[in-house]
């Protein structure tokens, strides 16, 4: 599994002693890249809280949602959002405490994610299997679950919508079964695509899912989500049998955090089921189905991976 | 260098698009052997493929990828076994603004099983944009009946980009 960490405002030594830990981190099977902080969303960021640089990065983390450590041998701040690991400590010590941040305790995010629209689509029995409207700013989209499309008055509609989706001021109704849908309402899109680029736009972590195995029903409709290609394998690993989100982390090299939006996008749109749900046994034996199709060789497949933009090695 | 070429499939229907989507993703504009319609021409179809269509896509070893387009008239159904010998995958084309579009589905995914030896099938859909009433439940239950888990995806065939992520789609199915 990948890991994804940054650091803002620490000492060369300090760095240095993060850069060996998130090394060690392979012995517990996590790929950790270290970087420098650049406001881009990361799994978690190291701050020494003393330093002004290494405050405002914390605060601007804090505000998308992403965990923050002090890391540094100065007391914590009063600030109960941060956490605080020594820096002095043994090395073996620092990488299981690591390793638990990052895997066995996903409850430690320091902020609470907001509950996201997504999310609410998702579990909330309320919206579950039905079509949906999503209203504001003036605009309207429909979503509807029956035939896997989005229909809207204009392309814009649903380009702001897609933009809006997290947005609390924006709100979604059910539709009723059998209303008369607006004739105005003339341009579709795939309702899968549009999830996949919503849940991009959502700001902060999206909570993890619930423990067990996930299993795909159907293939989802990416045509339109070109930039998506990470779905596009979590697909392909979700075909292969079921399997908890971060079992498909570790099959597709992605990010846990990318992980878990794409599976929570692929809820939203009544694609995804629990393996352990009687329903789920008809999907569960077509993901089963392997193809007996034989594959091109390797170095054929990786060279045209490559001409696609797969970027496969 | 490999020069022993490769070979893809764009299969589907008359008028489904075919064409297009390989002129979208082809190096060169293929070489078509299209002649104009007898009947049912319109402004946006007037003419249509009577052989096949061929296109040359190059990688990046210079191996050159042989696209084949089907014609998908039924007289010209014994052109299919030939077309998809040695073929590494299909793309099946289908229009998504006819009403039969779950039947056109199942009937391709027949022929080619009949056809060839299993094959990586990968299905994309044209057309939706001009058909609000489009729904993708029947044509995944089609898909359902082959017990074959096949990616579908509905798209623009003009668009290098959408057409690309279909091609992309039938390799990640291949892993």
């Amino acid at each position: 599994m990948k890991v994804d960490l940054t650091a803002a405002g620490l000492t060369d030594e300090a760095r240095h002693i993060l850069q060996v830990a998130a090394n060690l981190l392979g012995a517990y099977r996590l790929s950790a890249r270290l970087r420098e902080w650049d406001g881009t969303r990361c799994d978690a960021l190291f701050v020494d809280a003393m330093d002004g640089y290494g405050r405002r990065a914390a605060e601007s983390a804090q505000r998308r949602g992403i965990r923050v450590i002090h890391f540094g041998d100065a007391p914590a701040p009063a600030d109960g959002a941060i956490l605080h690991i020594p820096s002095s400590g043994p090395i073996a010590a620092l990488v299981r405490q690591l390793q638990h941040l990052i895997v066995a305790s996903p409850a430690v995010r320091a902020v609470a994610p907001p509950a996201s629209n997504i999310v609410q689509m998702a579990v909330s029995p309320a919206w579950l299997g039905h079509d949906l409207a999503f209203r504001g700013g003036g605009r309207e989209i429909l979503m509807l679950r029956s035939s896997s499309r989005v229909l809207a008055a204009s392309l814009s509609d649903i380009l702001c919508c897609r933009d809006h989706f997290d947005d609390p001021a924006w709100s979604i109704e059910v539709l009723q079964v059998g209303a008369t849908r607006p004739s105005t309402h003339h341009v579709a899109v795939s309702l899968d695509s549009f999830l996949c680029q919503a849940v991009e736009a959502v700001s902060g972590p999206l909570p993890p899912h619930a423990a067990g195995r996930w299993i795909l029903q159907d293939w989802p409709d990416l045509g339109a989500a070109t930039r998506q290609v990470a779905a596009l394998r979590l697909a392909q690993a979700l075909r292969r049998g079921p399997a908890t989100a971060a079992e498909l982390a570790a099959r597709t090299d992605l990010g846990l955090d990318e992980v878990t939006r794409y599976l929570w996008a692929l809820r939203a749109a009544g694609l995804l089921q629990s393996a352990t749900d009687d329903s789920a046994e008809p999907a569960a034996a077509i993901a089963a189905v392997e193809s007996t199709a034989a594959a091109p060789a390797g170095g054929v497949l990786a060279r045209l991976a490559r001409r696609f933009g797969l970027g496969w090695k | 260098m490999n020069s022993e070429p490769i070979k893809l499939v764009f299969a589907g229907p008359m008028g489904a698009g075919k064409t297009t989507a390989i002129r979208s993703i082809a190096d060169s504009p293929p070489i078509s052997t299209e002649m104009e319609l007898s009947e049912g021409a319109s402004a946006e179809k007037s003419t249509t493929t009577v052989a096949f269509d061929f296109a040359v896509v190059n990688l990046d070893d210079d191996t050159p990828l042989h696209v084949y387009g089907m014609p998908g008239q039924e007289y010209f159904s014994f052109m299919r076994r030939i077309l998809l010998q040695g073929a590494i995958g299909v793309v099946l084309v289908l229009d998504g603004s006819v009403a039969s579009i779950a039947s056109d589905c199942s009937t391709w995914l027949a022929s080619l099983r009949e056809n060839d030896a299993p094959m990586h099938v990968v299905i994309g859909i044209t057309k939706t944009d001009q058909a609000p009433q489009f729904s993708l439940a029947a044509v995944r239950n089609a898909i359902r009946q082959t017990r074959q888990p096949i990616p579908v995806f509905t798209f623009d065939a003009r668009d290098t980009e959408q057409t690309t992520h279909l091609v992309r789609a039938l390799l990640v199915s291949m892993t």
